[in-house]
Order: C-alpha cells, then structure tokens, then sequence
C-alpha cells in the first residue's frame, strides 16, 4: 500500500546531529524503503538551524514572547501555540506542505495542535494522526528546569508541557515511543494503538583515514569515549557522576568527549571544580562521521553518565554496537535493558561507583565479543529497531481509508 | 655493597629547605632518615632532593647531618628576615589565584569566554613551563640564587653532587618521600620513575583536613588537595599513613573519586621529646615554670580549636574560680584567621593574665614544659595525629582531649576526651583537675604506668619492615599494549593495537623501559587472523643499540597456530638496565600486533 505520510518535526534533518535528528532522519529513511510517499515540514526550533526545504525559520524571540512571558527554554511550547493559534504562522507553515497526506507523523508533541488543525481546515478530516514520542516530555522538562527555575515556576511550565503531551497522546490515533517504559507509561494515559520502535544505531565503516582523525584527536592515548550532544541532561549528568573529584584515570588516559557536549562541558567552571577532571579531558567536539567511527572504533570503553530523561539513548546503541566495554547507568540501558548483564555491560549509578568502574575497566584488556555475542547485538541496528513501524502504519491508514 | 644491592632513597628536599626549628613533618622526615640509615647497612640508604627538574644526589657534611642540632638553638636571623607581604604559595596555587582573580575581576557576561580561554591556555602554559627556555631560565635563576647563598651561608650548608648525567635511580631502587610534597612540583616525576624506571615509590599521608575541612585552612584547598591526594595515589606504590584515621579518610577519598587503589600501611610517629645536653630556658620560659600551668601545645590556628580552651576559662572565672586557676599557656606560633580569638583574650578582664602565649620554643624549652605542666590540652577539631597528645603522655602528663579524629588511638584510655565544641565540659574538667588532688594523681599514676612512648627508632623499624617487602618483591609480569606504549613507522597504531600496512620496515619498538636485574620471558603476540605470509626480525636491545637477542620468524598465516604466541623470547639481565626495548622489522607479508607479555621467572 503506497502512502503518503507527511512528518512534522521542530528541526531539519539534512545533517542530522542530535539524537532527534537522526532518528526521524532514519524513521524517514525507513518510510522511503518501505515504500511510502515522504514528505517532511516543519519549523525550525532553534535559530542555530540551518534553513531547510519544507519549515519555516525560527520565530524571533519577541513573537514568542508574545505567547509566553519568558520562553527561555520553553520555545517548543510556545511554537506550539503560535503555529497552532496564530493565523498568519499556520498559514505559513501549511504552505510548506506539498503533498495530501493519508497519515501525519508528529515528532514530538510540539506540532501536534497544528496538525490538528490543518487536518480540520486543509484536509477535510481526511488524515489520521501519529504522534511520535521521544520521551515522557513532561517529566524531562522540568529536570531541566529545575537548574534555572524556582519549584512553582517550574510546576507552572511543566503543567503547560504535560498538557500539550498529554493531548497529544490522547488525540492520537497512533502513538510510536522508544522504550518498553514509555509504552508502559503510554497504555496507561490511552486506550490508543502504541507501538515500540527503539532508537537504533547504523552499521559504520572503519577506514585508515577515520583511524588516523582519531589519532589526531587522542595522540595513541588509552581513553574512554563521551558522545553525547550539548543537550542539557547530557551536560548535567557528565557533572553528576564526574564532579566532586576525579582520579579514575591515569595520567595517560583521556575521556574524550565527541558532540557538542564537549563545548558545554569545556565552558563549564565544574570541569575545574572537580580535581584531575579538566586534565583528564579532551575535547574532540563536533567530529565527522569518519571520525566518530574512528573513535568508536579505538576507544576502550563507551561511558553512558546519563542520569535523567526518558526515552532511549542513542548513543547507547551506538556504544552497543560497537562491541567496547560500556560504563553506563540504568537511565542510559533504558530500552536496551536485555543487554544488562551481559559480557562487557557495566551498570553504575552513584558517582563513586561509576568511577570505581571507569579505574577498573581502563585497566582491563580490551574487550573481544565472539560471534554469538557480536550478533546479539544486531537487534541495535536501525532497520531491525524500526522494523514494527511498517504494519503500524499500514494498519493506521487501513483505518483511514475506511 | 652488593652490585645489583637497591638503593633506598630518602627525599629530604623539604629538610634541606627548612630553615626553623625542626617540628612536625620536617622532624619526621629527618628522624625517619637518621633511624634507616642507623638501621640499615652503611651506603643502602642515601638521601636525594629536587634539584630544578630532577632529583640529584643529597650530600651533607657530617656535622650537620642532624639537624635536631640546629634547631636546638634560635635562628636569629630568621628574625631579621623582611617579612613577605602575603603568604608565598606553589606555582601551581599561584597560577590558579592568577587566574581566579581574573576571572573575579572581569564583567560577568564575559566570565564564560575568559574562563575557555584559560582551559585552553592552561595547556599552553604547562607547555611553557616545561618548555627548554623555561628550564634555561629556571637553572640560571637557580645558580645564581646558589651563588648568593654560598657566600652567605655557613658550612652546614648541603653540598650538591651531580656529576652523572644518567638517572640517579635503578630498576628496583625505592624512593621515600614523606616530607612536605604537595609544596613541591615533583609528583608527576614519581609517576614517571615508576612507570619509565621502574622505582618503588613510598610516600606519607599525614592527613586530609584540607580537603575535610577546608573552613579552617587559608583558602580553598579542597579541590587542590584532592587533586594532591589522587595524584599520590596513582604515583606511590605504598603510602604510610600516620594513624588509622588518615588512613581511613585516604581510602574514602580515593573511593569516592575512583582513584588508584594504592597499598597503605599505618605507622606510628615517635613522641619522645628531644632532650637538650645544656638546658638554657629564656627568662620567659623560666617565669612561667614558677607557677602552676596548663600547657597546649600548638599552632594557633582555628582548627586547633584554642577557642573552647578561652571560653572555659572565660566561664570558670565567671563562677570566681579566678585566683585558683593555674596559668593556660599556649606554645606555638599563631596562624591565619586567630585575629579576633587572639584580641579577646587580650581585653577579657575576666581571664586577664591567665593566659600566655610563647613561640620560637627550644626542644630544651619545650621539654621542660612539658615536665613542668600540670597537665596538658588538645581540643582539637580534628587530627591526622596528634604528636603533642603522645609527647605529653610519654612523659607521663595528664592530658585532656578532643575526641575526634586521630586523637583516641594516640591515647587510648590514658586520656580524659571532651566534645570540642563544648566548653562548660572543658571548664569542669579543667577545674577537677586543678582542684582534686586526688583525681589529679590518679589519672597522673595511671599514664606513667600504661603509657607505652613510642621512639623514631620504633617508627623507622616498622618502615623497614614495609620497605624490605617492597624491596624483595620480584617482578612478576606486566601487559604493553603496542598501540598504546610502542612507535611504529611502517604500521598504523589502531587504539592498543598495530597493524602493518603493506610496507617493509620498523612495524614497531617500545616500550623503552627500565627493567630489573633477573630472568625473563618476553611473548609477543598478534592476531593471526590478520597475517599474511612473509617473515620479519624480532630484536631486544638495551640502550636501543646493545643487541640482546634477535629472531627472524616467518609469518605463517595457517591459524592453527593461534594459540601460540607469534614469538617468545627467554633472557636475563646480570643487572639493572634503564633501557630495554622490543623491535620488529617487517621483511615483507602482513602482520598486527595486539600485546606482549613480560613475565619475571
């Protein structure tokens, strides 16, 4: 059955980075290769986007504070009321959209009210809605505002999310989450069809070149990788489980931090304030995919210091995939809980015992995955991550041309 | 001496800089060297310091090795010494206020572009610092500031000897460092000795209060001392700590920051008080042992807590008990932040010539306090030790105590403990003392006959014991991993491995360390998988040009023989070398190397 989906989401995905990015990068990729028309909208969230074919640039600051006293970290919440409420944005946006869709795939609850209402005014009802869940949006909100806000205005933001979610997953008529907790937590807000399609990981090539970028950036050093981008909870759970004193490493020994993590954690006076943890930093920052694969490929361990947010983690997968030894805390084997346990698995939730690890798995051989084990690990990858996402959607636009 | 006989050295760079009388860690560090090398046969045990860059040779002329001999009489002209301005601090702690007043100073907006801009320049700096210019500098500085000193100094002034340009060290020495090594810059160079020249290294945890307690120290030590601490860790193959507490607290430290694991061993700090051959007391220590006094000794510093012990007296001449009180003298020099303390009991009417202070004591004015005390004080908020607890009962003192800290395993039952914070306790105590005779005698009775006084010479004993294990441990075998610890020029270095790519010549050479003399067996192995047939040369050399022994191998891609290693050498070195390495030339096939193992038989 050839449909048209049309997916809305609040950043390009040309050059995906963050973990969003890439994975509505790959669910698109997996739409196309299933066979199904694409076509992909939306606004671009933030101003440090690139402009992109198909969304509309990002509102200035002063419109969103038309919606919302102080947007700050709230920019997707009042996006969601302007494009939703506001006349002239909506119609700017609806004029991005290039085909009729038979199916609308939200990526987040941000663009849901619009899709609502383009569906009512442009489509004749003539479309069944999809919400993608990334995490439980609510909850991770108000981790992060929580460093920058007082308790009730923090309640008061996190009320506004958990609306917007909450509506979302009760007017969806297909919910795709991440993690068997999600879709735990899912069932029990709706009676709504919910599939789980974990973030996944594709397949990478190790080349001379990708080796010797690592090389650059690690000098032959033993060292322990960091990807993550500069997402907050990423920022902060590196300084919740590396603060306070660091001495897990030797003085030949690195974490290397890829992504744009490297840039927060760099420009942050808690790098200082924890003994030994500036000096045993290095900072590969945004690397090319050959160099991310070089580094995957010659690091030690993967560390996982991931210590809020729902959701699945794809930098787990990555780190799964690539067959090294994995320091990672229970929130990070979120969606990946079946590898706990296994061969070269760690699980360490307190800042002392996560360091503890570090010391004793830098001093351990490297770790060697026989074939069993190795091919275990596939069920990681993209295509068999998203394998669910097919018969769901087929099933939903049954219901849709009933 | 035996020719492949170890060398204990003893680092006493912190003795040979100290210019006062020698107290608390300089003294342990000079009775600790005086007992091992009574204890030990004559030329095992020698004496380095940090010289510039490194460590040379310490030699000091027979008169002077003691230097409880110099600090038995006043150093008049450490007083007329020009005081600094501020406190002098280490390179590092100065560079890092540098840096912190910078950042303190800009605008606010700007702080998180200045503050990356001294992470990035902070590794720049260091380079600066290690750079030759700098070390030119540093070695001119130095000479000159020897000259200086030459023409001024007496001739007990230590005579550095450095004629030989090679490591003052062998494979398997030890170097003892238990002096004051956060104030130097030499930690790094103990993990280089370890890891590159295969010395032992032993050094001394004293405590952990600048990072426990960093409210009573000058500034914030904490993360500094932290930095110290897992630093020690991870450069000391043994780290003596001087009670179970600091061993405690050490161990805590490193298991809250994952650090190294390190062997520690608790030794006891030896109490006997110096006995001077004449005894000369100055007017002021002959006036007050005229009377009855209570005697602490200390630093004044806020930490040592001198406070309840002013408070009590302040409260028990509150009650009238003013004209039975004994006199509260306090010995030590005062430190930061006693201002207030110091002032009030300055314009206290209530306590108005009760409580005196003395400092720049002899041993021999010390010990007659000692003698002549009523009883001694320690209300300390916390110890590492508590050396002055230990002196006063080795000479038979009634002592009160805080509790905390180290201070109950320096006096066991001996001592009557007190809540530091509390001073109407200390009042009732210091008043059942003064007053009941009776009590008096027997908590006086009681110390004489159970107190066991520990010497230096105890103390050096049970270091020698730590220190022969050490030094009879064979080597058993160590892991190189050649992506890591070798070079290549012909392969690529892929994380712990390297793999050849298609071209003849050097594939690999390392690791370029010191080793012991002994027998050895050295397996090299790689990941038959990846072979191709050809062969290759397989040499040891020390000094990379003294050819031990050499192979050639055909490389036999029938991985049937996987489980072998690729190649195994057996040798040993008549003595210790500081050069040995492992070379590979590749004639011609495919080849990666994954590790080699070298096993002490």
């Amino acid at each position: 059955m050839k449909l048209n989906i049309l997916i809305l989401c609040t950043y390009p995905i040309d050059t995906p980075r963050h973990g969003g990015q890439i994975r509505v990068k790959k669910i698109v990729d997996y739409y196309r290769q299933a066979g199904f028309q694409v076509e992909v909208a939306g606004v671009l969230g933030s101003a440090s986007y690139p402009a992109s074919v198909g969304f509309d640039p990002s509102p200035s600051i002063n419109e969103l504070a038309k919606i919302l006293d102080n947007p700050f970290l709230m920019e997707d919440v009042a996006i969601a009321k302007l494009y939703k409420a506001n006349d002239k944005y909506f119609s700017s946006l609806a004029k991005q959209i290039k085909q009729v869709p038979d199916v609308i795939h939200v990526e987040q609850p941000w663009l849901f009210g619009f899709a609502q209402r383009y569906i009512k005014e442009k489509l004749n009802n003539r479309s069944k809605l999809i919400y993608g869940s990334q995490n439980i949006e609510y909850q991770l909100k108000a981790s992060i505002l929580k460093t920058y806000f007082i308790t009730d205005e923090v309640t008061q933001r996190e009320k506004q999310v958990k609306q917007l979610e909450m509506h979302a997953i009760t007017e969806a008529d297909g919910i795709v989450c991440v993690s068997q907790h999600d879709l735990e937590w899912l069932t029990q807000q709706t009676q709504t069809s919910v599939v789980l399609a974990p973030n996944g990981v594709s397949e990478w090539n190790v080349t001379e070149q990708s080796i010797d970028e690592a090389n650059q950036i690690t000098k032959h050093q033993k060292f322990a990788l960091f990807c993550a981008s500069g997402h907050p909870p990423n920022v902060k759970g590196f300084f919740d489980l590396f603060g306070d004193g660091f001495g897990a490493m030797n003085h030949n020994e690195k974490i290397v931090i890829a992504g744009s993590a490297g840039y927060a954690i760099e420009g942050d006076e808690r790098v200082h304030q924890s003994a030994k943890l500036a000096a045993r930093v290095a900072i590969a920052g945004l690397v090319s995919d050959s160099c991310l694969s070089g580094l995957l490929h010659t690091a030690h361990c993967i560390v996982l210091p991931i210590t809020q947010g729902g959701g699945t983690n794809l930098k787990t997968a990555e780190a799964l995939w690539s067959g090294k030894h994995i320091i990672a805390t229970t929130t990070a084997m979120r969606g990946f809980e079946t590898f706990i346990g296994q061969q070269g698995i760690n699980i360490a939730d307190t800042p002392a015992i996560f360091k503890q690890q570090l010391r004793e798995i830098m001093a351990r051989p490297p770790l060697v995955l026989n074939q069993p084990e190795r091919e275990s690990r596939a069920i990681v990858l993209w295509e068999q991550c998203l394998s669910p996402l097919s018969p769901f959607m087929t099933k939903i636009a049954q219901r849709v041309t009933q | 001496m035996k020719k492949n006989q170890q060398t204990i050295w003893i680092n006493v760079t912190t003795s040979a800089n100290w210019n006062r009388p020698v107290v608390g860690i300089v003294r342990v560090e000079v009775e600790l060297k005086t007992q091992l090398q009574k204890l030990y046969p004559q030329g095992i045990v020698k004496e380095c310091v940090w010289l510039g860059d490194k460590f040379v040779e310490h030699t000091v002329k027979q008169e002077s090795l003691t230097t409880t001999a110099k600090s038995q009489t006043k150093d008049s002209t450490q007083e007329k010494e020009p005081s600094l301005l501020y406190p002098v601090l280490p390179r590092r702690a100065a560079l890092e206020m540098i840096a912190q007043g910078s950042l303190s100073i800009i605008p606010v907006k700007l702080r998180p572009i200045a503050s990356r801009f001294l992470f990035i320049s902070k590794h720049k700096i260091a380079r600066i610092l290690v750079s030759s210019t700098y070390h030119k500098a540093r070695i001119w500085i130095s000479k000159a500031s020897a000259s200086i000193q030459k023409t001024t100094s007496d001739s007990s002034q230590p005579v550095i000897s450095n004629k030989k340009q090679e490591s003052l060290f062998k494979a398997g020495d030890i170097l003892m460092s238990v002096g004051l090594d956060w104030e130097y810059p030499y930690l790094a160079e103990f993990s280089r000795l370890r890891e590159a020249e295969a010395v032992k290294i032993v050094t001394c945890c004293y405590d952990l209060i600048p990072v426990l307690f960093p409210q009573y120290c000058v500034s914030d030590v904490a993360t500094r001392f932290t930095r110290y601490f897992i630093d020690l860790a991870s450069s000391s193959d043994l780290v003596f700590c001087i009670s179970k507490q600091s061993e405690k607290d050490l161990k805590n430290l490193l298991n809250k920051t994952g650090a190294a694991q390190v062997k520690t061993k608790v030794f006891p700090l030896g109490d006997n008080v110096p006995e001077a051959k004449v005894p000369e007391l100055s007017d002021e220590i002959t006036a007050i042992l005229t009377e009855p006094f209570i005697l602490f000794v200390s630093t004044i510093e806020r930490r040592k807590n001198h406070q309840v012990l002013y408070q009590a007296y302040h409260l028990l001449c509150q009650q009238g008990k003013q004209a039975q009180l004994p006199k509260l003298v306090f010995v030590g020099m005062p430190g930061w932040g006693v201002g207030e303390l110091l002032k009030d009991i300055q314009l206290d009417p209530l306590t108005q010539g009760l409580i005196l202070q003395c400092n720049h004591v002899t041993d021999a004015e010390l010990r007659s306090l000692y003698e002549s005390a009523l009883c001694c004080v320690y209300p300390s908020l916390y110890e590492g030790w508590g050396l002055p607890v230990g002196e006063a009962l080795a000479l038979g003192k009634i002592v009160l105590s805080s509790d905390r800290g180290s201070l109950p395993e320096v006096g066991g039952d001996l001592v009557t403990y007190i809540d530091p914070w509390n001073p109407a306790e200390w009042a009732a105590q210091i008043w059942r003392v003064t007053a009941d005779v009776k009590y008096q005698k027997t908590l006086s009775d009681k110390v004489k006959l159970a107190y066991q006084s520990r010497s230096w010479q105890d103390a050096a004993q049970s270091i020698k014991v730590e220190l022969d294990t050490l030094i009879s441990k064979p080597f058993t075998s160590q892991t190189f991993y050649p992506g890591y610890d070798f070079t290549s020029e012909v392969g690529q270095r892929i994380g712990p491995i390297i793999q050849s790519k298609g071209k003849a010549g050097f594939l690999f050479s390392g690791p370029n360390t010191a080793m012991s003399a002994g027998k050895y067996n050295i397996k090299v192995w790689d990941q038959a998988s990846d072979r191709e047939p050809g062969n290759c040369n397989i040499s040891l050399y020390l000094d990379s040009s003294r050819l031990i022994k050499q192979k050639n191998i055909v490389i036999d891609s029938n991985i049937e023989n996987a489980t072998l290693p690729f190649a195994e050498f057996t040798f040993e070195l008549e003595e210790a070398e500081q050069d040995f390495s492992i070379k590979c030339e590749l004639i011609s096939g495919e080849l990666t190397l994954e590790r080699i193992n070298l096993i002490g038989l």
